[in-house]
């Protein structure tokens, strides 16, 4: 156990280490916790706002805690039946440095799998899982619940991810074994086997069976019980089981891996990895620079084609249209069956979740935003190289900014769609994009300072927010700045949201501002390509 | 300017140039004069500062003292105007990965104000010559190193620039495509063009170039032709460059 640990010990420092190093660590690390004050205090001042309505109205539909246990004990299970489903045998890594320096050291495979899944479940919550950090007061404010649940909560998070990890390892180990004695197929059906039972069973009964719940539960019903009112009948014992039930699959997978070949662990090779998902473009599809004569247009085509090959515009196309849809859809049936017409719960809690909703959409658009702007720091030195202005490099960057930001003000209006207010969807669209635009030279700066920093890689933006933030410190340092800065500001949004709602013609001053920020914000970027320098 | 019969005109200049990297000094006091129509190889050690170099004499980096001038042009106050007259190829090139080849070299092409007959016969051809044709319709994220080389390198060629900057140009190339890229160069310095490139491939550079200089610890320390380099390293014109950089650079 102790080789395992310092296995997971060496690539937490080859992941983490170097940025640490500078220092920086520390304070972002303060940076973020203070930055989620002004959210959780919004909250919590505005005396649970919305909470209880939500609980009246889940619980007119037979949505109880025990509900939410079985369908988060069914999910965590499904982590480790999903590497058997699919069939999935290797542990894939990104690092070069972990797969041609690590694994050449004298360390047992089993030492390195366990390691690994430490190493994973302690990394999680220090990158992605920021964001549900800083959210996680949110439920103890909601339902006025005792203070003294927030750092059980995080504890109790922190065994999750652990557990999550640990089980999804364990899937891959035992679908590796079965690989080697030639009995995947077999297994494969069994995983298959399990996930149709358990839906069928599922729909036929109304619950989620027992079978299906059965290893994410001890986790699962401490997590929920620490986010309701009253404990479960017997809460210690969970708390207990859920401890012992991460120690066992640890020990199991320790068992397990004693049986695996070196092969399990595959580096994944960047190139080849997107070179199968990707080919070549159709004729009718490629732009035909050679055709155009206008500067403008030829940088502002360069753009666009970029965000269309991202998926970028087929969000706007089918993806704002269908959430209006879904959300009138929800209205149409609450209508029907009363929902809303008695009472204003769910109304007032929408109202609530709106501003929120858009923070969360624009935190997850964030990366691709910052992500994006890394892609054209690294491409850097095409511009310059061939005499393009400065001044049009940070135009057309503010617009790959806001083509991508403004999905979020136009998700969250969407979502609103459900209230049937116009305020409120106008208030929504119009607060979200002020809170973009006060984003957008944020965005801007860490795109520009650490796209001529981070080392060359060819992948897209889209990964930075799975393997190449893990992969890379100075994305993870870029994903903590975002999130610090995104939640620093979020409190901001929200009193605005309820401000512009109480005091319509505010509307009209925020959109002013909006305005405004744009000139702002395009000035910002033009000074800072005055700057760049391509280290 | 008034050249004496037989001298060339200086088509980069670099004078006293110092960059720093926090406490990390890369140059110090950096004098290079290259002229017109030469194939300039930039040799060096690991950290000794070619590709810091490269980078300020295409703006990428600013020098924090000293000055460059492309074709006579101050690159600090005229940087649009002096970089239109230059070609460069990065040391590890980050390509726009949507593109695709074609959409790429016609944008650089439109960049570069090339007109759009000859843009389409000039992409025609470098694709044709360095083998790249069937790719492209394939987008630039899904090329190997070698051809991502490859598109650089046609990039700087693209516009027939008056200077050529290259920082370790063959690296990931192929035989046949280090022998097609060597052949560019020399046509375009025998039409006046002039090539700046950054290697460790020391026979390459022994055999191409015709001058070279070796920079060490941010200075440069030794130029000249390559038999004038090797009479004054090591009293000889037997040895190899090799043997010349090693003697140079061991002996500070």
């Amino acid at each position: 156990m102790r080789r395992d640990i310092l296995v997971a010990g060496i690539l937490f420092k080859n992941y983490v280490g170097s940025f640490r190093e500078q220092r920086k660590l520390l304070a972002f690390q303060i940076f973020v916790v203070v930055s989620q004050i002004p959210v959780v205090l919004s909250v919590f001042l505005s005396g649970g706002h919305g909470g209880a309505g939500i609980l009246d109205v889940l619980e007119r539909f037979g949505v109880d805690k025990y509900l939410i246990a079985a369908l988060l004990s069914f999910f965590l299970s499904l982590l480790f039946w999903i590497p058997i489903i699919r069939g999935q045998s290797r542990i894939r890594i990104m690092s070069a440095a972990e797969y041609s320096f690590l694994l050449s050291q004298p360390i047992e495979v089993d030492e390195y799998v366990v390691g690994r899944a430490i190493f994973g479940g302690v990394l999680a919550p220090l990158v992605g899982a920021v964001i549900l950090f800083i959210y996680l007061p949110l439920p103890v404010a909601l339902l006025n619940l005792p203070l003294w649940r927030i750092p059980l909560l995080y504890a109790a998070f922190i065994l999750l991810l652990l557990y999550a990890m640990l089980l999804y390892y364990t899937g891959i180990v035992i679908t590796h074994l079965a690989e080697l004695v030639g009995r995947k197929r077999i297994l494969r059906i069994v995983g298959a086997l399990w996930l149709m039972l358990s839906v069928e069973v599922g729909v036929l009964t109304s619950s989620v069976p027992v079978f299906a719940q059965l290893l994410g539960a001890p986790v699962a019903y401490l997590i929920v019980g620490l986010m309701s009112r009253s404990f479960f009948p017997f809460f210690g014992l969970i708390a207990l089981s859920s401890v012992f039930s991460v120690s066992l699959v640890l020990f199991i997978l320790r068992r397990l891996s004693r049986g695996v070949s070196p092969e399990i662990v595959t580096l994944i090779g960047a190139g080849p990895h997107l070179r199968d998902k990707t080919g070549k473009v159709e004729e009718a599809g490629i732009v035909r620079f050679a055709e155009m004569v206008d500067m403008n247009r030829i940088l502002t085509s360069k753009i666009f084609i970029d965000l269309k090959r991202y998926k970028i515009f087929a969000i706007y196309k089918y993806g704002v249209p269908l959430v209006a849809t879904v959300s009138l859809l929800v209205r149409f049936l609450g209508d029907l069956v009363g929902l809303f017409g008695g009472s204003g719960d769910l109304y007032e809690f929408w109202e609530f979740m709106g501003p929120i909703f858009g923070i969360v959409i624009f935190i997850t658009i964030a990366a691709l935003m910052v992500g994006s702007v890394i892609d054209e720091m690294k491409c850097f030195w095409i511009y310059r190289s061939n005499g393009v202005n400065d001044n049009d490099i940070a135009r057309i960057i503010f617009v790959k900014l806001l083509l991508v930001g403004m999905i979020a003000p136009l998700m969250t209006a969407a979502m609103m769609v459900l209230t049937l207010d116009p305020l409120v969807i106008a208030a929504a669209f119009v607060v979200v994009t002020f809170y973009v635009l006060l984003m957008i030279p944020v965005m801007g700066w860490t795109g520009v300072r650490w796209g001529t920093r981070v080392k060359v890689s060819p992948l897209s933006p889209v990964l930075y927010y799975t393997e190449e933030v893990q992969r890379d410190p100075a994305l993870q340092f870029i994903m903590m700045l975002v999130m610090a800065v995104a939640g620093a500001f979020a409190g901001l949004q929200m009193l605005l949201f309820f401000l512009v709602i109480s005091i319509p013609y505010l509307i009209f001053v925020v959109a002013g501002i909006s305005v405004l920020l744009v000139v702002i914000g395009e000035r910002i970027l033009r000074a800072l390509m005055r700057r760049v320098e391509m280290r | 300017m008034k050249l004496g019969r037989g001298m060339r005109l200086p088509v980069i200049e670099a004078y006293g140039l110092v960059k720093s990297y926090g406490s990390t000094v890369a140059l110090r006091g950096l004098n290079l004069v290259i002229n017109e129509g030469e194939i300039y190889g930039l040799l060096g050690p690991n950290g000794a500062g070619k590709t810091t170099t490269l980078k300020i004499l295409v703006s990428l980096l600013k020098p924090d003292r000293g000055h460059v001038r492309i074709m006579g042009i101050d690159l600090h106050r005229y940087r649009v105007e002096a970089l239109r007259n230059v070609g460069y190829v990065p040391e590890d090139p980050y390509i726009f990965p949507n593109l695709v080849v074609r959409e790429f070299l016609e944008f650089i092409g439109r960049l570069r104000g090339i007109p759009r007959d000859i843009l389409k016969e000039r992409i025609e051809r470098y694709l044709s010559i360095f083998d790249l044709q069937e790719k492209e319709r394939d987008l630039i994220k899904t090329l190997s190193r070698g051809m991502l080389q490859k598109l650089a390198v046609i990039s700087a060629f693209l516009p027939r620039p008056r200077v050529l900057i290259m920082d370790e140009p063959m690296s990931n190339m192929d035989p046949e495509a280090q022998h097609v890229f060597k052949e560019e160069v020399r046509k375009l310095v025998r039409n006046g063009s002039t090539a700046l490139i950054s290697s460790h491939m020391l026979d390459m550079v022994e055999r191409f170039c015709t001058r070279v200089g070796i920079i060490n610890k941010g200075v440069l320390i030794a130029e000249g032709e390559v038999d004038e380099l090797k009479r004054r390293a090591l009293g000889g014109e037997d040895a190899t460059l090799e043997e010349v950089f090693l003697a140079v650079v061991r002996g500070g």
